[in-house]
This record gives structure tokens, C-alpha cells and sequence, in this order.
């Protein structure tokens, strides 16, 4: 494809979708230095892939440019393995700590960016986007039984992941 | 912490606004972006001087310069060592210098790697010259100029143009697939793409006279290839433009003890090449004929 035309795409699909992208990346961020490494990961993606994104299906694969691009951004500041830079907690000595809401909120942001493609989506389409099932199931690709079983476990996942933590 | 508290939180995260700051900087990042992609990108610390979100970055602590889309840290950029930032950051910076270039020579040879691991060095070298619709090969044989190919654009196919001086013939081969197909540009951006999966940091060293950093990424990175093709791509440090690539481990057809790799090297970006180099050209006596037929119609 042309550079010309590409770049037309681009330009289209970024005006449609800036906002989107920065609302999400936002709400999966939720820190300034995050959000602008995941947008730069975000925008990079959707030149790469500007082909895919011209057509129906460019909201499905903007979901999935923005989870990923979110994935690396936390990947670069928490490790491979999520271990780097744990917040310092103290949850050993005494487990019924409670930590704030900020700080519960950080630790979601940070498991979810740990999630697997299709349950990461499933999540953040339904509880940070207030998407149906339907709609879920259509971006996923999926009936809706499965849309249903991605955020299910989704939920569990989040749940092992922080049932100490929070 | 239960389901409940958990779905509680994420419906929390989902009714939470963009902060008007950080929209600013994703429209301000969005934008400049967009403008790296247009060939023509001039004066670009001038933008950076009056970017509006270099002071506020700078006002928040964490010092971020929005340059061309791109993000700098500190602690990459201050001391130019840029290939320590976001990978999405400099991939972005190599795109935008690559898509500045008009044409490009290097020279590409191949190594042969036994299974003992002998190596051998190919008798045949090539120096490629690429334009920005067509480019040319020519093929040595030690210091003998063997073969001139040209490879121009024809509707969506490419016609290849080649002249054997040893054989002294000449002839014409379609391809299916337009330039991009056959771009060496753009299999330098395809390894740009994939540098954030880079599995080493070669670090620096001096080649051809320039400061370089290498990275090293295998192919199975980024498609369906063994661990041991490897790719290594050195950029000059102050161009960001490549100067020495390595494809390494790659198959050779009906011989699986011997693996090959293919070097580019000696790149000139934007080179001043007569007019003529893209227009095949056949000396004087030279017949139309296949190689192979040539060849055949001597041993006879």
C-alpha cells in the first residue's frame, strides 16, 4: 500500500479513535508517565498495522492495539514477571492490611495489564467501557456465552492475582 | 478482596474521566505524531522549543519531551544514548529518518556457515542501488562485474532487466508484485518494526568509522521461524540510519548442513547516481538470449 494511502487511513482512524484510545489507556494507566509510553506504543501500533484498520473491524483491533500497547507500557516499569517495583506493602507481616483506593486501583490497572489478550478485553469492555455482552462478543469475535466466560474469569484471575493484596 | 469489591473498583476505573492535562498530552502526542509520518519534517527542535507540553512535562517532574511524537527520558536522552528509552519512541525516530531517504546503495555478501563450523565466504557480491520506485543489483564475481539486474516497475508487476557480461547476453523477467514487494527500504522498516521484541542490546562499537548500537532479535519473534535465524542491525548513533545488517542461520535449499548469512553493509543514504542508473542499458553485441541457453549453446 502507498505511503500516501496509508497515511490517510491513519489520519482517519486517528481522528475517529483519539479519544477512545486516550479514555482507555487512561483508565489502564491511571499515572501520567504510563499513559504517554502507552499512547506513543499505541500510536506506533496503529501505523504498523493501518491496513487492518481500514474497515469494519478497526474497532476490534484498535481494542486490541490499546491492550497491548498498555501491556508493554507496564511490562517496561513492572518486568516481564510483574515482580519489579511491587509496591511496598508490607502484606507479609500482616495480611488484613487494607490499602487505600488509589492504591487498590493501581494494583488492578497492574494485574490487568498481566491478563491474557482475549480476558484483558473482555474486562475493560465490560466494567471500564460498560459495554453488553453483545457488543463484547462481536469485538471478541465470540458468542456471548464466551464473551461471558472471558470476563468470568477475567475476574477470577484479578481476584487470585490480588486476593492478599487488597 | 472479594469479586465484588474487584468489580466494584473496575466500574470506579470506568466512570473516571480524562484528566484536561493528559488529554492535552494525547493530542498534542497524537498530533505530532502524525507529523513525523509526512515526508517533509523540518525544523524539528524549533517545534520542540515551542511545544506547550515540553513545559508541562517539565512542570510535573517527570520531564518529558514530546519530540516529533516521540517520549525521551532523561536518562536516554540527556546523554544520547536514545536506544535506552521506549523502544516505541526511537523505532518511531529510524521510520521517520528512513522515510527522509531518497535512495540508498550498500553492499550485501553472504557468508556460507558449515555444520562443523567452517565458514566460507561467497566468491559473488552484490551492490544494490535503490531508488524510490526501482532499484538495480549488481552482481561481482570477485572484482569482475558479472551481472547488472534492474528491476522497474510495470503496472502492478516489476520487470527485471539483466545484463550478463560474462555470457554476453541479455533479457527480461516478469514478477509478480509491485516495488514494495522487492523494497530493501522496506525490509529495513520491517526490522525497525520488530526491534522492540529485540532479544540483546549488542551495545556500541565503532564500524565504518561511525559510533553504531546493535540489536539482536530472532526471527521467531516476529513470524514462524526457528530460534536460530537471527537478525543484527547496527544504527549509527547520530543518524539513527542502518549501517551494517546480519541475517544469520538462514537455509540453504537441498544442502541442510549448511546455513547462510546474508550481510549489508556499506550503506550511502541519498547518494548522487547518474542519471542513468535505473535505465537498463546493453552493450553493443551483447545477443537476447537466457543464460542457461548461452551457456548450453558453449559447452556444446
Amino acid at each position: 500500500m502507498k505511503h500516501s494511502k496509508r497515511l490517510e487511513i491513519f489520519e482517519k482512524v486517528r481522528a475517529e479513535y483519539a479519544g477512545f484510545l486516550a479514555s482507555v489507556l487512561w483508565k489502564l494507566t491511571g499515572d501520567k508517565e504510563l499513559f504517554a509510553e502507552a499512547l506513543q506504543y499505541a500510536l506506533l501500533e496503529m501505523w504498523r498495522k493501518v491496513e487492518k484498520l481500514d474497515g469494519e473491524k478497526a474497532g476490534a483491533y484498535i481494542y486490541r492495539i490499546a491492550l497491548t500497547a498498555n501491556s508493554k507500557a507496564w511490562r517496561n516499569r513492572i518486568g516481564r514477571d510483574g515482580r519489579a517495583g511491587q509496591p511496598q506493602l508490607n502484606i507479609e507481616e500482616d495480611p488484613q492490611d487494607r490499602v487505600s483506593s488509589s492504591e487498590s486501583a493501581g494494583l488492578i490497572r497492574r494485574a490487568i495489564a498481566q491478563l491474557g489478550a482475549k480476558q484483558a478485553g473482555a474486562v475493560v469492555m465490560r466494567y471500564l467501557q460498560q459495554q453488553s455482552y453483545e457488543s463484547i462478543a462481536g469485538k471478541l469475535n465470540c458468542s456471548e456465552d464466551t464473551a461471558r466466560s472471558h470476563v468470568s474469569k477475567a475476574l477470577a484471575a484479578l481476584k487470585s492475582k490480588l486476593g492478599n493484596l487488597i | 478482596m472479594n469479586r465484588e469489591n474487584i468489580e466494584e473498583i473496575l466500574k470506579k476505573l470506568g466512570s473516571e474521566d480524562v484528566p484536561a492535562d493528559m488529554q492535552a498530552i494525547a493530542e498534542e502526542a497524537s498530533e505530532q505524531f502524525s507529523k513525523t509520518l509526512t515526508p517533509s519534517r523540518q525544523h524539528i527542535w524549533s517545534n520542540v522549543m515551542r511545544s506547550p507540553i515540553t513545559k508541562l512535562a517539565a512542570a510535573a517532574a517527570i520531564a518529558i519531551i514530546v519530540l516529533g511524537g516521540i517520549t525521551f527520558w532523561p536518562s536516554s536522552s540527556e546523554n544520547g544514548k536514545w536506544w535506552l528509552g521506549p523502544p516505541a519512541a526511537w523505532g518511531q525516530e529510524i521510520i521517520a529518518a528512513l522515510d527522509t531517504i531518497k535512495g540508498i546503495t550498500c553492499r550485501e555478501r553472504t557468508l556460507l556457515v558449515i555444520a562443523n563450523g567452517s565458514k566460507h565466504t561467497s566468491g559473488t557480491w552484490n551492490i544494490i542501488y535503490v531508488s524510490h520506485d526501482s532499484y538495480r543489483n549488481d552482481i561481482y564475481d570477485g572484482d569482475f562485474l558479472r551481472e547488472i539486474q534492474w528491476y522497474v516497475p510495470d503496472g502492478n508487476n516489476m520487470i527485471q532487466h539483466y545484463v550478463r557480461f560474462d555470457l554476453e547476453c541479455y533479457g527480461a523477467v516478469t514478477h509478480k508484485g509491485t516495488f514494495g514487494n522487492h523494497d530493501p527500504i522496506e525490509r529495513i522498516r520491517f526490522h525497525v518494526w520488530h526491534l522492540d521484541k529485540a532479544d540483546k542490546l549488542l551495545g556500541q562499537k565503532v564500524i565504518e568509522d561511525r559510533n553504531c548500537v546493535g540489536f539482536e532479535i530472532s526471527a521467531s519473534e516476529y513470524g514462524d521461524n526457528p530460534k536460530e535465524w537471527l537478525d543484527r542491525i547496527w544504527f549509527d548513533v547520530e543518524t539513527k540510519l542502518p549501517v551494517w545488517i546480519e541475517e544469520h542461520g538462514r537455509p540453504v535449499t537441498g544442502k541442510p548442513n549448511v546455513t547462510f548469512t546474508n550481510i549489508k553493509d556499506q550503506f550511502d543514504y541519498n547518494p548522487e547516481l547518474p542519471a542513468g542508473t535505473f535505465i537498463p542499458e546493453v552493450p553493443d553485441g551483447f545477443v537476447n538470449a537466457h543464460p542457461d541457453e548461452i551457456k548450453a549453446a558453449r559447452e556444446k
